[in-house]
């Protein structure tokens, strides 16, 4: 009888520690995945820019208002550089197709914030030489209508880079807390012009 | 017998305890952080490049830190650990940024230059001044340590100075913290 007693209350304590494992973890700050004051320096997401979005983009409508072209294409070469001590990476891009929209040249460079290592976390990770990808972009400006030649920007989330299966996966840093809201995840090859073409 | 009813409570306790400490974590600790702090509650930060239209957006923003919470922010010369800049960075798709603000070693920021604050003027110069002291005040919650909290959809009731966007920040007028914002900061300070 005590000896029964005895795993009873032992296999109670242990549903109950699981339990509140699991619980602990549902119930900590989102996004940190931690309580306060508790981290470790490997946790960290290391060389992050945390960026404030001045534009919210949650369907493929508003992308599309802001976007000059859809396109696809490839990405040739990545050059790296800092701008008043932010990093950014200018991408060569061959342009394959223009899905919707306009394109006077078949190679433009796209402009982003953020690098291979040091992650731009409100919008398209750096794009990576030699993968393809389907991007909304517009002129890249300092001033309000004033386009600077040949050099593009991804509006917004809008970019889906092509994988092994063909299909078009929206490209995203793992940490990103930007909210997409209607914008497809994954957009297949067969989808692509009867989705974003303008007809 | 004695033994089994020290087990009984013992199991009463932790049951208990399971329980109740996670719904008031729940309720208390919507903030999220870095996971990094800097060592003293005294932080300080210097002006690089910046415009005169700026100056009382960011005092007001930090002296908004600083009044509400156990954080105190303060300007001084090069060598202080934020850096801040206004600058024009074109139609790059940020309003604000925080670098290396989710970078440290064993939770601690380095004590000199350790986030870097970039406003960029190409969407914020149309800004009001309160709307800019948002965006500054952000950025400054990311250089505490503070990361985003909420989303675009997020009701107005519930959108802090740490929601990602400037959209709903804007039109729920949320330029100053908010309680959330506050109790992430006096967790760490």
């Amino acid at each position: 009888m005590m000896k029964k007693t005895y795993e009873i209350i032992t296999a109670s304590i242990a549903v109950v520690l699981l339990a509140g494992c699991s619980t602990v973890g549902a119930t900590a700050p989102a996004g940190s995945g931690r309580a306060p004051g508790t981290s470790d320096a490997d946790t960290t997401t290391e060389g992050t820019l945390h960026g404030s979005i001045p534009v919210d983009y949650l369907a493929l409508g508003d992308l599309r208002t802001s976007a000059d072209a859809v396109i696809r294409g490839t990405a040739v070469k990545t050059e790296e550089f800092v701008f008043q001590e932010v990093p950014h990476t200018r991408t060569t891009f061959k342009v394959t197709e223009v899905i919707a929209g306009q394109l006077a040249v078949d190679t433009i460079i796209v402009r982003q914030a953020g690098t291979a290592q040091t992650t731009f976390d409100a919008g398209a990770p750096a794009l990576r030489g030699s993968q393809e990808y389907l991007l909304y972009v517009e002129p890249f400006e300092f001033v309000k209508g004033q386009p600077e030649p040949g050099e593009y920007v991804i509006v917004g989330p809008g970019a889906w880079e092509k994988d092994t299966k063909g299909a078009y996966k929206l490209f995203r840093n793992g940490a990103t807390t930007v909210d997409v809201g209607k914008i497809p995840t994954l957009i297949l090859p067969t989808e692509v012009s009867a989705q974003l073409s303008d007809k | 017998m004695k033994r089994l009813k020290i087990m009984t409570a013992a199991t009463v306790l932790i049951v208990s305890g399971a329980l109740v400490s996670p719904l008031g974590t729940t309720t208390a600790e919507a903030y999220n952080l870095f996971g990094c702090r800097h060592n003293t509650v005294n932080v300080t930060y210097s002006l690089g490049a910046t415009a005169t239209a700026y100056n009382s957006p960011l005092s007001s923003a930090t002296a908004n830190w600083t009044n509400t919470t156990d954080a105190n922010l303060s300007q001084t010369p090069p060598a202080a650990r934020i850096s801040f800049v206004a600058a024009n960075y074109g139609n790059v798709g940020w309003s604000g940024i925080a670098s290396g603000s989710s970078t440290c070693s064993g939770e601690i920021y380095a004590t000199s230059s350790a986030v870097g604050i970039q406003i960029n003027r190409y969407y914020t110069d149309a800004y009001t001044a309160t709307q800019k002291q948002g965006v500054i005040g952000h950025e400054f919650g990311h250089a505490l340590g503070l990361a985003h909290t909420g989303a675009t959809s997020t009701p107005c009731a519930s959108v802090v100075l740490m929601n990602p966007s400037d959209g709903p920040r804007n039109s729920c007028v949320v330029y100053t913290t908010r309680a959330d914002d506050r109790n992430g900061v006096n967790a760490l300070y």
